[in-house]
């Protein structure tokens, strides 16, 4: 169990800065999800972190130590790969042994080890195949065993089930938080996967471009996103924008069709500022009065209906994402007019993409639609 | 379907043409050692000895199981093969892991001019070996290593390891770094990582170049040419020319030697490709 401190941590490659400056705090036993579209440097992060990249500038600390200048194989801490990195030419249980026998672990304790870990993650018969003599599902939780065995301060995890079916992946989902109940180590999990992040996560770092956008609870960030990135990228399907431009009272958004949103409170901004009206699809129901949309595609899944509208006055040539619960008798062409449900909707300055915080309340804007 | 026959059959013929390509020659040459002096350029030519001996071999081997023997052949037979194998074996086993170090240090290790150093040796490939014989001659002259089995394995390594460290390189960066990282994240050490999970990762990429090493130095004939003057490091591709005198060709007993000749690198071949498994790398990830 370790805390890990990571402050103005900057990354280049030559000319190319993969991490600006990230600045994050990490508790001890937590589970925290580095989350961001691919590219954003969520890999580099953790193997700094690992100690296999090497530091450009600022720190990394465990447990108030700074580790910069420690050697990977100093610092305690074990890793899961992506593409699992298991050792092909030895067997499960060689491969989950290993580090047991680097630190002269006795061959009967490291025996019981790997079979108690084997154990707990459902390899028990598979101890003496090779990796190649396993399916994908396998090898990734030899990987996991591999990480257990050790009973390290930190685990890192590098999109683990990004190879694995969508099925598998749900199941390795729950496993993973088990084993974090489990063993009440600190883990860092990395994945470009918004619902692995919101499932998984204690809390969730959002990245973009080498950047911290917002660090926090789950709900916290769906509920209360600090710009458009964080708004759009986490929940799916995701985010609707609705442009339009703030009303003079600072208490409307008035959209380009002319009808006007009411909001409960003033936010900041200037009036007549361009802002987008960011509503979750799911936050959107049939309604007496309201929007105005004609119905183009209705994609059921059984739990939940997802139906798209169009509005080229309103919306131009883009759709706005309808989720519906209970079931209705849609069908496409048809006209539907829609209103967010009370305590809903989200406003961004059009230009920034920042959240525009009401005034006084800290209570996120209500939106109410005329 | 006519297609396919005529397909298959093409595909036979090629084979056919091929394999008579490759052991034509050395049918010709086991023939020709079992033939009779007599029998072996005579008009028309014999494709089969109408009449086998042995006197050839019993001439290079005789001696050695205490035949009586008045040439004195078989010794300088003897020590021609113990000078090959020494050189080609040892050529082998030091240029193999040299490259296997070399090539892991130009993939692996950060250091500037890493590029660079990889280059300038395997470019050294595109020198043919007679245009230095004469400078390297006179540098083995001065170091005195002319007429050693150090200085002529010291030769052949220059000439093989540019191609052992090539294709090291291939076979290292086929390997997928994460499993080294996951070794260091282990516990283990650059050292430890490397005999542990690198080697035997890039077994059969060692033992590649191990073969095509030992082949190219069993069939060196100019350097040993110029280095090996002596019967204390003459090879057998030295010596068995020296069968054929002014006065008189021994085809049977070149041909004779040439087929014994063949003996050590086929079993060298034999025994290093049982190692060269296939899929070796299958099941490390995905
Ligand atoms: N070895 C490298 N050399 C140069 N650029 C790199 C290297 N590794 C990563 N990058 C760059 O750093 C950025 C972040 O990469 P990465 O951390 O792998 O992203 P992610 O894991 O979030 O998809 C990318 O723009 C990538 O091109
Ligand atoms: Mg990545």
């Amino acid at each position: 169990m370790t805390d890990v401190k990571i402050s103005q941590l900057r990354k280049s490659y030559g000319i190319q800065t993969a991490l600006h400056g990230l600045d994050i705090e990490m508790e001890s036993g937590e589970f925290v999800v580095l989350v961001g579209p691919s590219g954003c440097g969520k890999s580099t992060l953790l193997r700094m972190i690992a100690g296999l990249e090497s530091i450009t500038s600022g720190t990394i600390a465990f447990a108030g130590r700074v580790v910069n200048n420690i050697a990977a194989k100093d610092r305690d801490i074990a890793m899961v790969f992506q593409n699992y990195a298991l050792y092909p030419h030895m067997t499960v249980r060689e491969n989950m042994g290993f580090s047991l026998k680097l630190r002269d672990v006795g061959e009967a304790e490291r025996n019981a080890s790997v079979e108690a870990a084997a154990k707990s993650l459902g390899l028990g018969h598979l101890l003496d195949r090779y990796p190649r003599q396993l399916s994908g599902g396998q090898r990734q939780r030899v990987a996991m065993g591999r990480a257990v065995v050790r009973k390290p301060a930190l685990f890192l995890f590098d999109e683990p089930l990004s190879n694995l079916d969508a099925k598998l992946r749900v199941q390795m989902r729950t496993e993973i938080k088990q084993m974090h109940k489990r063993v009440k180590a600190t883990m860092i999990y990395v994945t470009h996967d918004q619902v692995e992040a919101m499932t998984m996560g204690d809390r969730i770092v959002v990245m973009r471009d080498g950047r911290v956008e917002q660090v926090g609870k789950p709900i916290e960030l769906y509920d209360r996103p600090v710009n458009e990135f964080v708004a759009g990228f986490l929940g799916s399907p995701s985010m609707n924008f609705i442009e339009g431009t703030l009303g003079e009272d600072r208490q409307s958004v008035v959209l380009s069709d002319g009808s006007r949103v009411y909001l409960p409170c003033a936010v900041g901004g200037a009036a007549g500022q361009p802002v987008k009206l960011g509503l979750r699809p799911e936050e959107l129901q049939p309604s007496d009065r309201g929007l105005s949309f004609e119905i183009d595609v209705i994609e059921p899944t059984g739990a939940e209906t997802i139906v798209m509208l169009r509005n080229p006055a309103l919306i131009g040539e883009a759709s706005l994402c309808l989720l519906l619960r209970e079931r209705y008798d849609l069908s496409p062409g048809q006209a539907i007019t829609i209103a967010p449900k009370p305590g809903s909707g989200h406003v961004f300055d059009a230009e920034s993409g920042n959240r525009l915080l009401p005034d006084r309340v800290v209570e996120i804007a209500k939106v109410a639609l005329r | 379907m006519v297609s396919f026959i005529l397909r298959g059959t093409g595909q036979r013929l090629a084979a056919l043409l091929l394999l008579i390509w490759s052991l034509g020659p050395v049918y010709w040459a086991l023939a020709t050692s079992l033939m009779k002096p007599r029998d072996i350029a005579t008009s028309p030519i014999n494709f089969f000895p109408p009449e086998i001996t042995f006197e050839h071999y019993r001439k290079l081997l005789g001696g050695l199981i205490g035949l009586p023997d008045e040439t004195g052949i078989w010794y300088d037979f003897l020590r021609a093969l113990i000078n090959s194998l020494v050189l080609a074996g040892g050529a082998t086993v030091l240029t193999t892991a040299i490259a296997a170090l070399a090539a892991y240090a130009a993939v692996r290790l950060r250091f500037p001019g890493r590029n660079l150093v990889f280059y300038m040796i395997v470019a050294t490939l595109a020198v043919p070996g007679y245009t230095v014989l004469i400078p390297l001659y006179r540098m083995m002259v001065s170091l005195g290593l002319v007429d050693t089995y150090s200085g002529i394995i010291l030769i052949y390594i220059s000439a093989y390891l540019p191609l052992a460290m090539w294709l090291m390189r291939s076979v290292y960066e086929s390997l997928p770094l994460s499993i080294e990282e996951a070794a260091y994240l282990d516990g283990a050490g650059r050292l430890y990582t490397m005999i542990r999970i690198v080697i035997p990762l890039a077994t059969p990429g060692l033992i590649a170049a191990a073969i095509l090493t030992f082949l190219g130095a069993w069939g060196q004939f100019s350097v040993p040419l110029v280095f090996a003057p002596t019967a204390a490091t003459k090879p057998l591709t030295v010596l068995i020319p020296e069968f054929a005198t002014k006065n008189y060709v021994d085809y049977g007993l070149i041909n004779a030697a040439g087929i014994l000749a063949m003996i050590p690198p086929a079993l060298v071949v034999m025994f290093l490709n049982r190692f060269l498994l296939n899929g070796l790398m299958a099941g490390a990830g995905k």
